[in-house]
This record gives structure tokens, C-alpha cells and sequence, in this order.
């Protein structure tokens, strides 16, 4: 392997703060979303790259199973947003605040 | 090279994906700069010897998962970003600044090469023994004094033990009994951290008391379409494995493993996948040389394979004796041990093979998962106007049946009269108790 661990894992690292930075500044509910999906691939990036370090195929395992996690995830959450987005007319997650009690 | 050259192409344009994504004021954009994303990364997982996830990277992120987002977005009519109404002023700043103090901590952390101190650990080494003593009886294995194989009989082999590596005192003993007929030490080491590697310990040699010999096993994935096989040869007379071709042939014969000496293993060789024709020879005599077979003589043969079917991905060991026959005589057979190879890393066979069997419960916990935001989601997307009006469709008094025309209009159709007088175009249908029709708006 000529490309280290190191610079996959950083890659992973730099995606999963674009992700972060996405969820804290954007103020559209789906485009938090999509940053919280790419936090996740970030960290399946970096799960794959210490699986093949260590030669075994748990990590692939891992990633299968986030992968189907974001899956239900966005599902639930696609339907939440669709439900407030027909009672509010917003999607923007400074307007959604009625939990605050 | 050209892995750095992909790599560095490809991380460059999901990190320029990523932040297009962020900075995209159409929604739109925004999801498919994501989906290029997914798409780079998934070629990352190509680069990192996981073609199985690269395809369900492709297929449920790229393919599902940002369909749904785009049919959402469509949905919603959510293209435009509305003005992004900011609460606290501060807010941005303060975020940027801790992005890059979280990059830059774990950034020096794996810059400064903290995450590969640790090596790999490998997996125990397995090791089993095989009983190709003719003369000795069935007996029981102890390695250190510790029980690993019981009654072994003449042809029969133990099961797989796990060993911590090290070196042990492996030694026979009649079965049942403390009298140790055969003992030596032989050192295991470690395989990788797969169990790419066994030892087979082969009891074998005229006379009650055998000899014990090491055959190393390999289990890493053949890259042929065949199976690995290696000779142990536990006669006393050297021999060749030969292809001895249509009915002895003396044209299409060929030599498959030359020369074992007795009490030696043969180095590996490939058998391709199908039915093959296959016969131990005698090396004495030099009948096969070099492939010139015109001396070759069927009554030569020592054991014969016919029709010996291979399968792919396997790797046999195959071990030949004698065998004592009642009449004092004895002829030469050979027991081959066939095991499967490991999957190639990251294949779709390994991945499902330790779904199904290591991580058999979270598999189904993500499944049940699955099923519940299935669910979930069909519940949430239910359209309630009215939350109070749903439970009282649920469980209310209109449970009984809806009456199409008032009670009132039903007597009056059998009088043939107006009884009384009603107003009957209102779609909706009231109640069947009159006293509630005043309530109606």
C-alpha cells in the first residue's frame, strides 16, 4: 500500500468537519441532514481504512451496518421534516423551536 | 504510484464536493455535489480493497438514499434556501473557530502517527493430526498433557484445535490408556489475522510406534479457478502424483507433483476445478522422466483417483500410506483432507459469511431496525388534518356504521311522503341520531 492510513483517515477527518460546519451554519433542515450523512460516510471511510490496516473485515461489517442505519434514519427523518414542513410551511430550523416549551 | 495519484485526485474532488455542498444556496445543488461526494468516496472504497462496499456504497447512498432526499426537496418545493434569518450573530465565527481547532487536534494526533503503534494481532494457530500409521493403534492426542484429539483411529483425523502459539509437546498414547507410543515438539507460530494458516501433525511409519511430521497449510484464496494440493507421501517408496490422461494414454500423460520422498510433503500445485483423472505412481524404475511416459505401465499404479472431482477455493492435503489388508499384504491408499480456502478479503462471500455467522444479532437488530422506520416513516407522512378528528374515527361513536341518508329521508322513501320535511343535497352524511344535526355547521 504506497498511500498510508494516515492520509485516508485525515481525508475522512477534513469530510467529517466539512459535515460538522455544514450542521452548525446552515440553517435548512435538509441540508443539516445531508451533512449529518456526510459525517457518517466520513466515518465509514475511516472504518474501511483501519479494516484493511488490520487485515480483517469486521470494519466492513461496521460500514454495512451504519450504511443501513443512515438508511432508516433518512427515512424517518425525510418523514418528519415532510409532516413539519406541511404544519409549519418552514423547514428552517431557527423557526423550529415549539419544543422549547 | 498510481494508487497516490487517484487517491489525491479523487480525495480533491470530495473535499471540493463537500464544500460546494455547504456553500450551494440551491437545495438541489446542494444534494447532488453530496452524491458526487458519495460517488468519490465510494471509489476510495475501491482503492481500499472493498468492492462489495463500494457497490452498496453506489447503490443505497448515491442511488437510494439521494433520491429520496431529491424527491423530498421536489416535494416540499424547498429548492430556494428561504433568507437565512440568523439568531445569533456570533455564531458563525465561533463555529469556524472550533472546526479548526477539531482539525487541527486530530489532525496533529494522526499526523503525528499515533494511530499505527499497534500491530495487527494474529489469529491462533489451528492444528489437527492425522493417524497414517498402518501398524498403531487408535489413539489420543495430548499436546503439553492437555487432551486435544480422542480415539483416532488408522486413517481418521482429529479436528481443528486452537493453540495459543508456541512450542509443544505434542504426543500419541494408545487410546484410552497412558502408554505414549510417539511424541515431539513442534513450534506454532501465529498466522495472519485471518486463519490463512494450519498445521496438520501426520502420525505415520511402520511398526506400533509412529513418527510425527509437520505439514504446513495455506488457506489464502487461490487465485486460480482450482484447488491448492500438496503430497504428504507416508509410504516407504518415493512416488509421483501423474494426469495419466485417456486410459494411459502414453501421449496425453503428464506429470501433476514429481518426486516425493518417502516421509516429505510436495510444494503446492494447482489442481483446476472439474473432474480429473488422477494415479500415484512408483519413482523407482524412472518410468515418467521428464514427461517422456513411453515406459508408463498401469500395472504400475499404485492408487488410483477416478473421476476425482475438485472443487474451486479449496486446498487439500493429500496423504499417502499403506494400508495393512487382511491377508498380510498391504496396498497404498491416499486420504486427501479437503478444506475451503478463505474468500478473498472483502469480497461479497467473506462479508456474508461473517454477517451470517460473527455478527449474526446486530444483523438482525439493524434489520428489525429497518422494518421500524419503515414503519415510522408511513405513520409520519400520514395525512392528519385534524388529530382530534383521527382518534375519534379511531375510537369515537362513529364507529358505527355511516348512514348515506338521514334516518328521517329513509321513513319518508317507505311513506312515500315528506316526513318531515328535510333538506337532503348536504354531501356529507350526518349522524344517524337526529338530535346531533343541529350541531353540524
Amino acid at each position: 500500500m504506497i498511500v498510508q492510513n494516515e492520509a485516508y483517515v485525515m481525508l475522512s477527518l477534513v469530510l467529517f468537519v466539512l459535515g460538522t460546519m455544514g450542521v452548525l451554519l446552515r440553517r435548512n433542515a435538509i441540508i443539516v441532514f445531508m451533512s449529518v450523512e456526510l459525517m457518517l460516510n466520513s466515518a465509514n471511510l475511516a472504518l474501511v481504512a483501519f479494516s484493511r490496516q488490520w487485515g480483517t473485515e469486521s470494519g466492513h461489517l461496521f460500514v454495512f451496518f451504519v450504511i443501513t442505519v443512515a438508511a432508516a434514519e433518512v427515512a424517518v427523518g425525510l418523514a418528519l421534516l415532510v409532516a413539519i414542513f406541511r404544519t409549519r410551511k418552514s423547514i428552517n430550523i431557527d423557526e423550529l423551536h415549539q419544543m422549547e416549551g | 504510484m498510481s494508487e497516490l495519484i487517484l487517491f489525491v485526485a479523487i480525495g480533491v474532488i470530495a473535499v471540493t464536493a463537500a464544500v460546494m455542498m455547504l456553500l450551494s444556496e440551491n437545495t438541489v445543488y446542494s444534494a447532488l455535489f453530496l452524491t458526487l461526494n458519495f460517488l468519490c468516496v465510494a471509489l476510495l472504497f475501491l482503492l481500499l480493497n472493498a468492492p462489495f462496499l463500494a457497490l452498496v456504497q453506489v447503490a443505497v447512498y448515491a442511488g437510494a438514499i439521494m433520491v429520496l432526499f431529491l424527491f423530498v426537496i421536489m416535494l416540499l418545493g424547498a429548492e430556494k434556501t428561504t433568507e437565512e434569518l440568523k439568531r445569533f450573530r456570533w455564531f458563525n465565527i465561533t463555529t469556524l473557530v472550533l472546526a479548526v481547532i477539531l482539525l487541527l487536534a486530530f489532525g496533529l494526533a494522526i499526523g503525528a502517527g499515533q494511530i499505527d503503534l499497534q500491530e495487527p494481532v494474529g489469529a491462533q494457530p489451528l492444528v489437527r493430526v492425522i493417524h497414517a500409521a498402518p501398524d498403531a493403534d487408535a489413539v489420543d492426542v495430548r499436546a503439553n498433557d492437555v487432551l486435544v484429539a480422542q480415539d483416532v483411529a488408522f486413517g481418521e483425523t482429529s479436528e481443528y484445535v486452537s493453540l495459543p502459539p508456541g512450542t509443544y509437546n505434542i504426543a500419541l498414547f494408545v487410546a484410552g490408556t497412558d502408554q505414549a507410543i510417539a511424541a515431539a515438539p513442534f513450534t506454532f507460530d501465529a498466522s495472519g489475522p485471518q486463519r490463512a494458516t494450519a498445521e496438520t501433525i501426520v502420525a505415520y511409519g511402520e511398526g506400533a510406534a509412529p513418527v510425527l511430521a509437520s505439514v504446513f497449510e495455506d488457506f489464502r484464496t487461490v487465485e486460480d479457478q482450482g484447488s491448492r494440493l500438496r503430497v504428504f507421501n507416508a509410504t516407504t517408496q518415493a512416488v509421483q502424483l501423474i494426469d495419466p490422461g485417456v486410459e494411459f494414454n502414453q501421449r496425453d500423460a503428464q506429470i501433476v507433483v514429481d518426486t516425493v520422498e518417502p516421509g516429505t510433503e510436495s510444494d503446492p500445485v494447482i489442481l483446476l476445478e472439474g473432474i480429473n483423472e488422477l494415479a500415484f505412481i512408483p519413482t523407482v524404475g524412472e518410468r515418467v522422466v521428464d514427461g517422456d511416459v513411453s515406459n508408463l505401465d498401469t500395472a504400475d499404479t499404485l492408487f488410483r483417483l477416478r473421476d476425482y472431482e475438485v472443487e474451486r477455493d479449496t486446498a487439500q492435503l493429500m496423504v499417502l500410506t499403506d494400508e495393512r489388508q487382511f491377508d498380510e499384504t498391504s496396498r497404498v491408499i491416499a486420504l486427501p483432507l479437503v478444506e475451503d480456502t478463505l474468500a478473498p478479503f472483502g469480497s461479497p462471500k467473506s462479508i456474508g459469511q461473517l454477517m451470517l455467522t460473527k455478527y449474526l444479532l446486530p444483523f438482525e437488530m439493524v434489520s428489525l431496525l429497518l422494518l421500524v422506520a419503515m414503519v415510522g416513516a408511513v405513520v409520519l407522512t400520514q395525512r392528519y388534518h385534524d388529530l382530534s378528528k383521527a382518534l375519534h374515527r379511531v375510537k369515537g361513536p362513529a364507529n358505527r356504521r355511516r348512514v348515506a341518508r338521514p334516518l328521517t329521508s329513509v321513513v319518508a322513501s317507505q311513506l312515500g311522503t315528506q316526513f318531515p320535511p328535510t333538506t337532503t343535497n348536504g354531501d356529507a352524511a350526518p349522524e344517524s341520531s337526529p338530535e346531533l344535526q343541529p350541531e353540524r355547521p
